[in-house]
């Protein structure tokens, strides 16, 4: 298994939390920040609906782990992991000239050729996203548990190990 | 033949702002500005304590976060008739400024210069040639032939790797892209270091609201940075030092750089001073308080009639009731129910969808009005609104501004080119010359304060019995920013924030007068229908944001420009 040995971590979540599952990145972030301990070469991030003040995370950390809500046109509440440049490939939408999302972020870091070893991201499709709340939709509530162990095992495969906080 | 070119979306952020305009020979005869999504995040307040606001605003908008927290706590503040302790409104000050600071450097380089600086044209520049102009304009240290020859290979190695990314929808070659290439090479090399600015302007920002990008210091009645000098855990000298050092970096940054690359845009581009003038209605709002009750001001603000300099009128206070009584906002145009016009503490939020209907309803945003008239908000009405209040900072850095222009251009460019798109770009250049002298005022003051032994940060609130009403306004990066609150028993009945895109991106109001995106548009050229360049450039300089951040990737990749005959 491959040591943390010393390099830095973020772990980052994404969307607004006020809109029901676009804001799924940052519950599980808070879930896994209430939840677990973490060795301090890891640094847990609520990165809202950012722009470029994410971007120094990308100069400062050897690994970057996000978790967001992504319209893949998929079954809702299904997870898929996209690393490095698939998730440029993927997500760049043929939008806007030059208004921002995290995508512009990466691309941007890539230029001013900041070069973190691995960028991985969780993408999730939302069940609703119509509902101005700060809950999850219950079906996106219960798959929460299976989008924090999948950022779990990320980690994991990094050589960061964590541990349950027990309930006594 | 007048065609319809519909832009949708303009921006990836924040909701989705869509722009349709009709071009007859070469112009744009007609425009609607219209937000795609719906902003009702109000009502999510409604019975929540007064106190826990600010936490839940902050979230309204990504790129804002600060601005809406700032906004809120006001409000409440105004509603309690509370004042706050100096320090506390000095370390307020230094954030909002410093935020304001990162937000305008944002948007100039790397939000919008990509409108005027074609990045692939730098690629042929002569790095020699470009420092000699760079070098006739500025001292800046990075202006010289080796720095510009190593920023050229790093371009033509990220054009050459195919991943164009953040440059991938430029619209390079564009017939109206008219710097010479040593100009795009100078501004290209700007817009790489400017990230480093920007950063270290949110670093002050980090280093008093505790984290970015949702501060955490805020509270009603203060803030809650606790300052002790020889403390670690609180504002200390330590911090105090950093802040200031990173000040002066800044502040070289924005007097040689941002300003003489702001001028050097204007002056290549001066056949482009007379579009994009619009409403010249102007509102605009005093900020960053010396005093605790919100009565003197490092900024002023006011509201100037259609574009009468004569006739401007200056707003005094957080308790000015010309500001209080005159705003309202009109659904006639919007996706809402009815067709009201109303005063914030009155209006309900109840969506009603159509589809887009010209001459009816055709937008999520609702239409605010001043005085029952459209308003233009932002860095241009702000400037104009301190320009006549007599601020010196204004006058000096406007003044410094058109002559570089005029000096570059080699003609005349006065106070009136600023009604205009460039104009824009210009004003919120010399807001952020004004922005950088508060951020000092307001460490100076607060470093004066504390050495006289106040380490006040905050008074607490108390709620009385029955229903208090309060508004809070302040000047933010994209204009008047205003949050309204009816408080009743300690709990929030109503809630509404009237943001600056608001003003900017609504639609038609109740006298169908068309808001100030709209008019901008209205005379504007448009050389290739497909790839409407200018459209862009006139939206871009109002820092278009529309409030609800939603953000959701899509990958879907989707043809943003469509035209069809009318």
């Amino acid at each position: 298994m491959p040591s943390s040995n010393g390099s830095k971590t973020v772990l980052l979540g994404l969307g607004n939390l006020l809109m029901e599952d676009e804001g799924v990145g940052v519950h599980a972030l808070r879930w896994m920040e209430a939840a677990y301990t973490f060795e301090p070469t890891i640094q847990l991030v609520d990165g809202g609906t950012a722009g470029f003040e994410l971007l120094p995370l990308f100069e400062d950390n050897d690994r970057i782990l996000m978790i967001d809500a992504v319209e893949f046109g998929k079954e809702p509440g299904s997870i898929t992991v996209l690393e490095d440049d698939q998730i440029l490939t993927e997500l760049t939408q043929k939008m806007s000239l030059h208004h921002l999302g995290i995508t512009d972020v990466l691309s941007s870091a890539k230029l001013l050729e900041y070069c973190p070893q691995k960028v991985v991201m969780i993408g999730i499709q939302p069940f609703a996203i119509d509902n101005v709340t700060m809950d999850l939709s219950p079906d996106m509530q219960a798959r929460l548990p299976k989008v924090v162990a999948t950022a779990l095992s990320i980690l994991e495969s990094w050589g960061i190990h964590t541990s349950a906080i027990s309930a006594s | 033949m007048a065609k319809r070119i519909i832009v949708d979306p303009v921006t990836r952020i924040e909701g989705h702002l869509r722009i349709d305009c009709d071009v007859k020979n070469g112009k744009v005869e007609k425009a609607w500005s219209s937000g795609q999504m719906w902003r009702g995040i109000e009502p999510i307040l409604t019975g929540r304590d007064p106190r826990d606001a600010w936490i839940f605003t902050q979230r309204i908008c990504g790129v804002c976060t600060t601005v809406h927290a700032i906004a809120s706590v006001r409000a409440v503040e105004n509603a309690l008739d509370l004042e706050i302790p100096l320090n506390a409104q000095l370390i307020r000050n230094m954030i909002i400024a410093a935020h304001g600071i990162h937000d305008h450097i944002v948007h100039f380089y790397h939000l919008s210069a990509l409108d005027w600086v074609d990045v692939v044209s730098a690629l042929k520049a002569d790095p020699k040639a470009t420092a000699k102009l760079a070098n006739s304009l500025s001292d800046w240290p990075n202006n010289n032939a080796i720095h510009f020859k190593q920023v050229q290979n790093r371009l033509q190695k990220f054009v050459e790797s195919g991943q164009l990314g953040i440059f991938a929808n430029g619209y390079w070659g564009h017939p109206a892209m008219k710097l010479p290439p040593e100009a795009n090479l100078m501004a290209a090399s700007h817009y790489l270091e400017a990230f480093d600015y920007q950063r270290k302007a949110n670093q002050i920002v980090a280093i008093l609201g505790s984290k970015t990008p949702h501060i955490q210091n805020l509270a009603v009645g203060g803030v809650a940075n606790a300052i002790n000098l020889d403390n670690q855990a609180t504002i200390n000298m330590e911090k105090l030092m950093h802040i200031q050092t990173l000040m002066s970096e800044l502040k070289d940054f924005v007097r040689k750089v941002y300003l003489v690359d702001l001028a050097a845009v204007g002056a290549l581009y001066a056949h482009w001073l007379p579009y994009g003038k619009g409403v010249t209605n102007y509102l605009s709002v005093p900020d960053f308080p010396m005093d605790g009750k919100g009565t003197q001001f490092l900024t002023q603000g006011g509201y100037i009639p259609d574009g009468k300099l004569d006739q401007f009128k200056q707003i005094n206070s957080f308790n000015d009731s010309f500001f209080e009584d005159n705003v309202k906002e009109s659904i006639k145009h919007s996706w809402y129910d009815g067709d009201w016009t109303k005063h914030p503490y009155k209006e309900e939020t109840v969506p009603k969808y159509t589809d887009f209907q010209d001459d009816a309803k055709y937008s999520w945003v609702k239409a605010p009005t001043f005085l029952d008239k459209p308003a233009q908000v932002g860095p241009l009405a702000n400037v104009l609104g301190m320009y006549l209040a007599g601020h010196e900072g204004a006058k000096t850095y406007t003044h410094m501004a058109l002559d570089l222009i005029s000096s570059v251009a080699k003609t005349k460019v006065g106070i009136g080119a600023l009604h205009s798109t460039l104009g824009r770009h210009a004003a919120r250049c010399v807001r952020t010359q004004i922005l950088y002298d508060v951020l000092n005022e307001s460490y100076n003051a607060l470093v004066g304060n504390i050495s006289k032994g106040d380490f006040d940060t905050f008074n607490a609130p108390v709620f009385p019995k029955g229903e208090v009403s309060g508004f809070g306004f302040h000047e933010a990066p994209r204009g008047v920013l205003s949050h309204w609150v009816v408080i009743e028993n300690g709990k929030i009945k109503n809630y509404q924030a009237v943001v600056p895109s608001t003003w900017n991106a609504g639609p038609r109001n109740q006298n169908d007068e068309p808001g100030p995106y709209e008019a901008s548009l209205v005379g504007n050229p448009v050389a290739d229908e497909e790839k409407p360049l200018e459209i862009l450039r006139t939206v871009h300089s109002f820092d278009p944001c529309l409030a609800c951040a939603i953000h959701l990737h899509n990958n879907q990749r989707k043809e943003i420009v469509t035209v069809h005959a009318l």
